[in-house]
């Protein structure tokens, strides 16, 4: 079920992103979906699924990007990394903490972008203001909103486990 | 847990690699080959997406304008239909105020009294036996009464009264067959009897051979007529029958002076005026 379900959800993912940036841009600037519910399906589902999720939400932002193919891939695969290894420490299943983590991911992929942009291109990719101020807001807001479908694909276990990646 | 974070730890540099490699090589044919197959993949749903959320985005608007475009459809079906009776009105307003107007125009003509009449049912084939008008006997229209009619600005003999209600009268027109009309032909001093043919023209028998009539002649009510007023207009000579060896007359073709087939509206003659 769940390999039919993974793609559906990854399409819908994929066109809800395209199309919030291609017609719901707010302010200038519009929110990262795939980055989003790469971060809630982190905070849901096993890290291979997760990174794997993140890995092809990544390439599917560099397809629409033009330049640094394989860039949003890098940092969603690591983003899923990352929030695989904290929920073993940190409780993200509340709103406020996906909010607050999705928020706080999302600045970091910025400057993680710029980053990569000065190594493999030899010049940072400027990021308007607006960017560093809203996307966070936006994408914080979605990330909640991503979570409840990927709950759909947690066995009955993890949710009453509580254990993380890592272990406590 | 052990084999959970295995996987991950491996899902972690594999596609941290890929990536890697992706970023390193962006001219290589190994990431040429993986944008184009993400491009085959993403590009046949990029293309309706789009189509298909440009033309959602205008559902609202294109169904606003085809509320709009129904409610506009009825609103002018209505008022065409209230156009098209007011014109059918004013086109008969227009027909009328014609008919007055030549009558007005030979107004010196009608030397009698009477009253104008609308001619309401003239119905083919029977237009040039009879017709029915919308004046009976409350407003004085008797039998016998004679009806005249305007026709080019010249007032010609229509027919006769030949029956009455109280709001309707019916008209025997001159081009009945069983009409006959007692004429004369205008300056010879010449007496004839005029008969209908059921058609647009008439004939006018027992002329007198010696009458000198020709073809122009105007023919007229003679004076020595019972019903009819004496010296209106009833046709014109258009054409001579050959004499027959055995008959002591001639006969004559007349045109009337009205259009008999197309009468719209009378003068009746009330009180069978002379």
């Amino acid at each position: 079920m769940n390999f039919l379900l993974w793609p559906l959800l990854f399409c819908g993912f994929a066109g809800a992103h395209w199309f919030v940036g291609q017609y719901c841009a707010f302010f200038g600037t519009a929110p990262s979906v795939l980055l989003a519910a790469t971060v809630a399906c982190a905070i849901a589902s096993a890290p291979a699924q997760a990174m794997a999720f993140g890995f092809f939400a990544g390439l599917f932002a560099d397809f629409l990007a033009v330049h640094l193919f394989g860039g949003y891939a890098l940092l969603f695969v690591i983003t899923a990394y990352a929030v695989c290894f904290a929920k073993s420490r940190i409780y993200f299943e509340t709103p406020a903490a996906q909010f607050w983590l999705c928020a706080a991911l999302t600045l970091l992929c910025a400057a993680g972008y710029m980053a990569e942009s000065l190594v493999f291109l030899d010049k940072p990719f400027p990021v308007v203001w607006r960017t560093w101020f809203l996307t966070p807001v936006y994408n914080g807001a979605l990330c909640m909103a991503a979570f409840p479908f990927f709950l759909l694909f947690r066995p009955v276990r993890r949710i009453t486990s509580g254990g993380g990646l890592f272990g406590r | 847990m052990d084999r959970e974070r295995c996987s991950a730890g491996i899902s972690l540099v594999t596609f941290s690699l890929v990536s890697i490699v992706l970023l390193l090589l962006p001219l290589s044919p190994l990431v040429g080959t993986v944008r184009g197959l993400a491009g085959a993949v993403f590009y046949p749903f990029l293309r309706p997406a789009d189509a298909l959320v440009h033309n959602s985005v205008q559902i609202p608007q294109n169904a606003r304008m085809l509320l709009d475009a129904v409610d506009e459809n009825r609103a002018l079906r209505r008022r065409n239909l209230e156009l098209q009776a007011a014109l059918g009105q004013y086109e008969a307003l227009l027909e009328t105020a014609r008919r007055y107007d030549e009558m007005t125009g030979s107004a010196g003509q009608l030397r009698w009294s009477g009253v104008w009449a609308r001619v309401i049912s003239a119905v083919p084939p029977d237009n040039y036996s009879s017709v029915i008008i919308n004046r009976g006997a409350k407003d004085g229209v008797r039998i016998k009464d004679p009806v005249l009619a305007v026709y080019r600005g010249a007032v010609g003999l229509a027919g006769k009264v030949i029956e009455t209600s109280s709001g309707t009268a019916r008209v025997m027109l001159v081009s009945d067959p069983m009409s006959s009309v007692t004429c004369s032909i205008r300056d010879r001093g010449t007496d004839a009897l005029l008969e209908g043919l059921n058609g647009k023209y008439l004939r006018l028998n027992y002329i007198p051979p010696d009458s000198n009539i020709a073809v122009g002649d105007t023919i007229v009510t003679s004076a020595v007529s019972v019903l009819f007023p004496a010296g209106v207009t009833v046709g014109r000579v258009v054409e001579l029958y050959p004499r027959e060896a055995f008959m002591t007359f001639l006969s004559a073709r007349i045109e009337p002076a009205v259009n008999i087939g197309g009468i719209g509206e009378v003068f009746v003659l009330a009180g069978g005026q002379k």
